[in-house]
C-alpha cells in the first residue's frame, strides 16, 4: 500500500465513501421490493396463500381447493370466478372485481381471491 | 490529530445515519397498516388495523373469534356450549350456562320482546325446512312450514342470571342472527387493550370501527347496493375518527332464491312461516354496540319499516333503510353523514 501522505482525498475516503454508496443503495432496493407490486390477485386456500395472479395477463386458473373445484378468469384487469361446483355460486355471482382490497369469497371451498393494486376505493370497509 | 478527527467524522457520520433509519421506522410502523381477508366465523371477514403490531392483533383477534364460535355460539359446530345445550336440555328446567352465552341469549330476548318477538332465536326448525342457507330453492310444503312453527317460539325461552330455562321440547337455539355483531364486541375490546391506533373490521354484514386512520379522517362505511349482485356501494356513512362504533346489515339479497317474480330469501317471519316481505330489501344500523347492530339489523328486515325506525330510535341507535322501490329512508342522526353516491336510488324526505 502506498502512503498518499498529502493528497487531498485519501484511498480511506474512498472506501469510505463507497461504503457508504453501497448501504444507501442496498436500502433502496429494499424499500422499493418491500412495497405491493403493481397489479396482482392473491388466492388463498383455508388461509393459505397458494397463488399469485398477475391482473396485467389475460388468462384462466383453476383451482382444486380440496373441497371443490373454482375456475377463476383474468380479462381486462378484472378478475372473477366463472364456474365453481360449490353449492351456492355466491362466489361466481359476485362477478367482476379490480380495484384494490376487494374479493371474491367461496366459503364452501374455503377460497379467498383479494385484489392489490394501486385502484383506490372511496370506502374504508363495507 | 487529522487522523482520529478523520476517524471521529466518520463515526458521526454513520451514526447519524443510522439514527435516521431507526427513526424513520419508527415513525413508518405507526402508520403501517395490516390488511387480511380471510374467513373467520363461517363467513368472509376483513380486517385492517393500524399500527405496529398489527400482524399479531389480528391473528389474536380472528383467533378469539373463532374460538368463540367453535366453543360457545354456534349451532352447527357440535361442541359449542349452545350446541350441547340444544341437545342436553331438560324442558321446564334451569340449565347452567356461561356468563357469555347467558349474556348473549339474555340481551338478544330482551331486543326481541322490544321488536314484536320478530327475532326468533328459535327459528332454526323453520330455517332447515327451507334450506335456503343451503343453497335450496325449492317453497316447502305448507304442511312441513306448519309443522315446523309447531317447535318455533321465542318466547318459551328465558334467562335468569346464568341459567336457561327452554319451556317445550325439541326446541333449537340459533344466534346466528346476533353471532357476528357480538364477534364485532370482541374485536373492539381487545382492540383497546392493544397498542392498535385504529381498525377496521368487518365479519359478514357486521362491522366496527375503531380509533383514527393514519390520515385523522373519517371512517367511510360503504353501504352496499342491494340489487347490485357485485357488492358495489350505493353510499357511505361517515363515522368521525376516535369513534368506536358497530355497522350491521342485513339484507334479502344474501341468500335467496327467486321463484315467479318473488324473492324467497333467508330471513324468515316466525309468524307467518315464509320471508319477511315488509318492503324493506335492506336494512343498516349504526350503534354503540355490535350485538345489538345486529340485532336490529335483521328486526328491520322483519318489521314494517315506521315501527323499525321507532325501535332502532328507543336503542340510541341509527339506521338506513331501503325499500323495493329504491327509496332510502335515513334516520336524523345519520342525514347529516350519509352520502350517496350510487344511481338508481333516491333519499326519502318522509319517514
Amino acid at each position: 500500500m502506498n502512503r498518499q501522505e498529502g493528497k487531498f482525498i485519501k484511498r480511506r475516503d474512498i472506501i469510505l465513501f463507497l461504503v457508504l454508496i453501497v448501504i444507501g443503495a442496498g436500502s433502496f432496493i429494499l424499500i422499493k421490493t418491500n412495497l405491493k407490486p403493481g397489479n396482482e390477485a392473491e388466492v388463498y386456500i383455508d388461509g393459505s396463500l397458494v397463488q399469485t395472479i398477475d391482473m396485467t395477463k389475460d388468462d384462466t386458473y383453476v383451482f382444486d381447493t380440496g373441497k371443490g373445484t373454482n375456475t377463476v378468469t383474468v380479462a381486462g384487469g378484472e378478475i372473477r370466478v366463472t364456474e365453481a361446483d360449490c353449492p351456492d355460486r355466491i362466489c361466481v355471482n359476485m362477478g367482476w372485481v379490480s380495484r384494490s382490497g376487494e374479493t371474491i369469497t367461496c366459503l364452501p371451498h374455503k377460497l379467498v381471491i383479494e385484489v392489490h393494486n394501486d385502484k383506490k376505493n372511496d370506502y374504508d370497509v363495507k | 490529530m487529522n487522523k482520529v478527527i478523520r476517524i471521529c467524522a466518520a463515526a458521526l457520520c454513520a451514526a447519524a445515519v443510522v439514527a435516521m433509519v431507526i427513526w424513520t421506522g419508527m415513525k413508518n410502523r405507526q402508520k403501517t397498516q395490516y390488511t387480511r381477508n380471510t374467513i373467520v366465523m363461517g363467513t368472509a371477514a376483513s380486517f385492517t388495523v393500524y399500527g405496529s403490531d398489527g400482524d399479531s392483533i389480528i391473528d389474536d383477534i380472528a383467533d378469539a373469534e373463532e374460538t368463540l364460535n367453535k366453543s360457545v355460539l354456534s349451532w352447527r359446530e357440535a361442541g359449542s356450549e349452545l350446541a350441547v345445550l340444544n341437545a342436553g336440555y331438560k324442558v321446564g328446567e334451569d340449565y347452567k350456562v356461561s356468563d357469555e352465552l347467558a349474556d348473549v341469549i339474555g340481551r338478544t330476548l330482551q331486543i326481541s320482546a322490544a321488536g314484536d318477538d320478530k327475532l326468533d332465536i328459535t327459528i332454526r326448525p323453520l330455517a332447515e325446512v327451507w334450506g335456503i342457507e343451503d343453497g335450496r330453492s325449492v317453497i316447502p310444503d305448507k304442511a312441513d312450514i306448519d309443522a315446523a312453527l309447531k317447535k318455533v317460539d321465542v318466547t318459551k325461552v328465558s334467562v335468569n342470571a346464568d341459567f336457561v330455562n327452554i319451556a317445550d321440547t325439541g326446541m333449537m337455539l340459533d344466534l346466528g342472527a346476533v353471532g357476528k355483531g357480538y364477534g364485532c364486541d370482541l374485536a373492539a375490546d381487545y382492540l383497546k387493550d392493544s397498542d392498535a391506533t385504529g381498525a377496521c373490521i368487518a365479519l359478514g354484514g357486521s362491522i366496527v370501527v375503531y380509533g383514527s386512520k393514519p390520515d385523522g379522517e373519517c371512517w367511510k362505511v360503504g353501504v352496499k347496493d342491494p340489487r347490485n349482485s357485485e357488492g358495489t356501494v350505493l353510499g357511505t356513512v361517515s363515522i368521525p375518527a376516535g369513534e368506536t362504533a358497530f355497522v350491521s346489515t342485513s339484507g334479502d339479497y344474501e341468500k335467496y332464491f327467486m321463484k315467479d317474480g318473488k324473492r324467497y330469501h333467508h330471513i324468515l317471519d316466525p309468524d307467518t312461516g315464509y320471508p319477511a316481505w315488509t318492503h324493506t330489501i335492506a336494512a343498516t344500523v349504526v350503534c354503540d354496540d355490535g350485538l345489538t347492530s345486529d340485532a336490529l339489523s335483521t328486526l328491520c328486515m322483519l318489521l314494517d319499516r315506521d315501527d323499525a325506525m321507532e325501535l332502532v330510535a328507543s336503542f340510541g341507535a341509527e339506521a338506513i333503510i331501503i325499500d323495493d322501490e329504491k327509496s332510502v329512508y335515513v334516520s336524523d342522526g345519520l342525514k347529516g353523514s350519509f352520502d350517496m353516491t350510487g344511481a338508481g336510488y333516491t333519499i326519502a324526505d318522509d319517514r
